[in-house]
């Protein structure tokens, strides 16, 4: 699966959001990494099919999502931020109100349903009201959401928001245990999540791609760039990062 | 997909009591204004205790039997018996005007019978209406005499469309604007039918929401008007009530009623549409919540003061002037539409069908766009 962004624009007024943003997205886990206002929002709504923009197309695999038209939809798991959970629905309703929603059949949703909740280790609270879920319980079930349909685009906005350091450690794990055949993006403000799962780092400020590569190509342009200061206890690419967005 | 709807819109604590508590409300409402008690409505306590002697009896049987009773008042104590004196003076004076009645309907066949020929070549619009009310009044008779009049009360009471339409905001509000304020809809949106497909199941469970609130609120007045005024038969017609006995309206009361409810309905459909048009366009509940009421209101006001020269042809779009139906189904007013004399009531449920459907396709499109 390719997903290749031919010059995005978005433009709201006179106010660029976007500015001819290219990219070409493989199998692999993307960190999206930018400040308050970057665009990463406006970036995910555009890749997710909720928003146009205002210049630019996406190809799916060489096909323009205008052409695939609501079968674009089938490629794409999203999980926001607050992803607005139905407290009064159970977990397992809500997976499969989603997977309806998401088109899948009845016998489909019969065995996706358990393999998911399986998969993001709420098996046994699929019966509980989502009201008594804990905020990582929740997070899971989101990411659930995301990939009843089976994705090969998977898009997750700020994923461990809220989460204690153990369920953020389980998610890391998760998204490495389904990252085969999919491209996954992360945005997060929150380098760490990142750097150790993604294979490329996207830097996103003002709406436009400043830097594309791995943590080690960001982590070597910064070789003599940066001194870090052992105390304050940052990683590589938490330098990089405070390089980039300093101002 | 409707069954989640339906849950996501009213299976749920806060809606169950809220529509209990309205329903309590309006029962106690409907108690304390018409439940006749000796203080509050001695004369109709009176009538109920004589009408137990001349229930289902023919009319010039049920006169003769007042007007004994009456003789036989006339030997007691004036004091003791004023009550039961103006009741049975009443009873007689509507049961004489009931043994009147076949002469008169006659009489207005004969009428119409004439205008209709008078118009049957200059104005086919008259000629078709005249026949028709010539054929109304040439069906009309009335076998036995049953209690009946009080059924205007509950024709006329409208307080219960105030909390049903209280309900349908307060459930309509969070239709789409909640979702989009939980963050709900951007996973929504993401999906294969979280869009067109979705908006149209949102209407159909908003639409049942509005089905059983109608129902429930016509049954529960039904049932406390019946306990109040001891109704005797709904299948007399029309026209054996009181007030309406020179309508021209044939059908039974049951049928009656059943009409103006489904008009009302379809006055409440529309309303919970606007609603819903309005949750798409406001992103915040509560904005949503006091621009129905404000929407709500002026469309009552309108229809309340616009109802003269050319608002009465605006208020056939006001859903407000469908909760009013009865005066539609009981005032035979027609439209000429080639020559015919089409129902004004006819005209009006197409009106509001066209106007759901508009906003159907007003709010598929604004959710999409």
């Amino acid at each position: 699966m390719v997903l290749k962004l031919n010059n995005i624009s978005k433009r709201y007024g006179k106010k660029t959001v976007l500015n001819q943003i290219c990219l070409e997205l493989h199998n692999g886990i993307y960190g999206l990494l930018g400040p308050n206002g970057a665009g990463k929002t406006t970036l995910i709504s555009i890749i997710t099919g909720m928003l146009n923009a205002t210049e630019g197309e996406i190809l799916c695999d060489g096909i323009s999502t205008k052409k695939l038209k609501k079968r674009y939809f089938d490629y794409i798991g999203y999980m926001p931020q607050y992803p607005g959970y139905y407290n009064n629905f159970t977990g397992y309703e809500m997976l499969d109100y989603y997977a309806v929603l998401k088109g899948l059949k009845k016998q489909e949703r019969k065995v996706k349903i358990p393999e998911i909740l399986e998969l993001v280790n709420l098996k046994d609270y699929s019966g509980e009201k989502i009201r008594v879920y804990s905020g990582g319980m929740k997070q899971r079930l989101g990411i659930g959401t995301a990939l009843l349909n089976d994705p090969a685009v998977l898009i997750l906005d700020e994923p461990t928001a809220g989460l204690d350091p153990k369920e953020r450690i389980r998610f890391r794990d998760l998204i490495s245990k389904v990252s085969s055949h999919k491209i996954i993006i992360i945005a997060t403000h929150i380098v760490s999540d990142v750097e150790s799962i993604a294979d490329r780092i996207l830097l996103l400020n003002h709406g436009e791609l400043i830097r594309n590569g791995t943590v080690e190509e960001l982590c070597e342009e910064m070789e003599g760039l940066v001194w870090p200061i052992e105390t304050a206890g940052q990683t590589k690419l938490e330098n990089v990062y405070l390089y980039h967005f300093r101002s | 997909m409707l069954k989640y709807e339906i849950r996501k819109l009213f299976f749920n604590k806060a809606t169950f009591a809220g529509v209990a508590f309205l329903l309590l409300f309006n029962i106690v409402h409907i108690f304390k204004d018409h439940y006749p008690t000796e203080s509050s409505d001695p004369v109709y306590l009176t009538y109920l205790k004589v009408y137990l002697d001349i229930r289902g009896k023919d009319i010039e049987t049920c006169r003769d039997i007042v007007e004994e009773k009456r003789k036989q008042l006339s030997d007691l104590p004036q004091n003791r018996t004023a009550l039961y004196a103006a009741v049975y003076e009443e009873m007689l004076m509507e049961l004489e005007s009931l043994l009147q009645f076949p002469n008169e309907n006659q009489e207005k066949r004969e009428e119409s019978l004439k205008k209709a020929d008078q118009y049957r070549l200059d104005n086919r619009y008259l000629y078709h209406l005249n026949n028709e009310l010539a054929k109304r009044y040439g069906e009309r008779k009335l076998m036995e005499y049953r209690n009946v009049n009080r059924f205007p009360e509950l024709v006329n009471y409208k307080f219960s469309y105030l909390l049903i339409i209280f309900l349908i905001i307060a459930g309509g509000v969070n239709i789409f604007s909640g979702e989009c304020a939980s963050g709900a809809c951007q996973v929504i949106k993401s999906t294969k039918r979280g869009h067109g497909i979705l908006a149209g199941t949102k209407m159909i469970a908003m639409q049942i929401y509005v089905v059983l609130l109608a129902f429930l609120f016509a049954v529960c007045n039904g049932i406390c008007f019946q306990i109040c005024y001891r109704f005797d038969s709904f299948s007399q017609p029309v026209y054996a009530i009181e007030q309406y006995r020179d309508l021209p309206v044939n059908d039974t009361i049951m049928w009656f009623l059943i009409k103006n409810f489904l008009v009302g309905l379809l006055g409440l459909c529309v309303i919970a549409m606007i609603v819903m048009l309005l949750s798409v366009l406001i992103q915040n509940p509560k904005m949503v919540f006091g621009c129905s009421l404000v929407c709500v209101v002026g469309l009552a006001f309108y229809r309340a003061f616009g109802y003269l020269g050319t608002g009465k042809i605006i208020n056939l779009l006001n859903p407000v002037h469908y909760l009013l139906g009865e005066k539609m189904i009981l005032y035979l007013e027609t439209v000429n539409l080639a020559g015919y004399a089409v129902s004004n009531a006819l005209i009006s449920t197409g009106i509001a069908f066209a106007e759901m459907i508009f906003l159907s396709a007003a709010i598929v499109y604004f959710y999409e766009s």
